[in-house]
């Protein structure tokens, strides 16, 4: 066994507990010369495992790329191009659900780690399935580091029916 | 020197799980110049299952000597290179908790699967309580998965 941390993965959903799990993820990278890969998941709110069919419709191309720009420079913000190269750093967005994007993404890049805060969902999901982080403890192919942010912290973009008012 | 991973504790129930976050807290440890500290919260079966009260246990002096010997048996075979080895008795993830708080570990390394069965079903691992309830960060280590 070789632990040795190489790589550091951070998904975001670009809340202060998110932005936290960040800091923390570069600190330690640059401690142990790791690079650090910042993931936002995006989840598409029309998704049909959402809703019944009859209210499901595709998201409308200008919307999703609107929404895609949007996740670019929160992502740009978060790891500037200088941060980029000094932590052989990457920037990606991809679609699905949250917590297997991240663990099919640390699988097929070979992530050492992934750092991320919990108490970053809440709502019945959270309730009935657990939080995102908790979803990646049990299944990532490495290890996991959380980072609990503050107790009763609400999400920005956290209920998918907030999440759609706000994309519609 | 940047120490903001002074102290890790790494809690111990002695399975390969937990052997195996150990390993990855010595040599995350030596990488970032932090101290480890083991903690083993004694399992006392009967106890854990509700099947009897504390008293009960207490009045069974040759059941506890026992747990105790194993406890410092298991602590004593794996505390090279450790800072602190030490054992507490009571509530697995409120001992590891309130042990964290206390030491003021930075960091707290640790296996999955260290447990299952009906607990774990009902209430997730160890590992994914102590996860949502402690006072500082924790990397969980799965089993096989390093």
């Amino acid at each position: 066994m070789a632990p040795t941390v190489m790589s550091i993965l951070v998904p975001t959903d670009f809340s202060e507990t998110a932005d936290a799990a960040l800091g923390y993820a570069k600190r330690l990278a640059g401690r142990l010369g790791a690079s650090v890969h910042l993931l936002h998941v995006f989840r598409d709110p029309f998704a049909p495992a959402l809703y019944a069919p009859e209210v499901y419709a595709p998201v409308p191309p200008e919307t999703r790329e609107r929404v895609l720009d949007d996740a670019r420079a929160r992502l740009a913000e978060r790891l500037t191009a200088d941060e980029e190269i000094y932590f052989r750093g990457t920037r990606g967005i991809v679609t699905g659900l949250a917590a297997n994007q991240i663990v099919k993404y640390a699988a097929d890049h070979g992530t050492s780690l992934i750092v991320m805060g919990t108490h970053g969902r809440r709502g019945v999901a959270h309730l009935l399935l657990g939080s995102v982080a908790e979803h990646v403890v049990r299944t990532a192919p490495c290890p996991v580091l959380t980072i609990r942010g503050l107790d009763g912290e609400e999400e920005g973009t956290g209920a998918p029916a907030a999440t759609a008012e706000r994309v519609a | 020197m940047d120490t903001f991973i002074a102290k890790i504790l790494v809690p111990t129930d002695f399975s390969e799980p937990a052997d195996e976050a150990l390993e990855y807290a010595r040599t995350l440890g030596a990488h970032v110049g932090a101290s480890l500290h083991l903690l083993h919260v004694m399992h006392e079966p009967l106890l854990a299952e509700g099947l009897v009260a504390e008293t009960t246990i207490a009045a069974s002096p040759s059941l506890h000597e026992q747990t105790l010997a194993e406890a410092r048996k298991g602590l004593a075979c794996r505390s090279a290179g450790t800072a602190s080895a030490e054992f507490t008795l009571g509530d697995t993830v409120a001992n590891i908790t309130a042990y964290a708080s206390r030491l003021g570990a930075d960091l707290i390394v640790m296996g999955t699967r260290g447990r299952t069965g009906m607990a774990h079903l009902l209430l997730g691992s160890v590992a994914e309580h102590v996860v949502r309830t402690a006072p500082c960060p924790v990397i969980t280590v799965r089993h096989h998965a390093v």
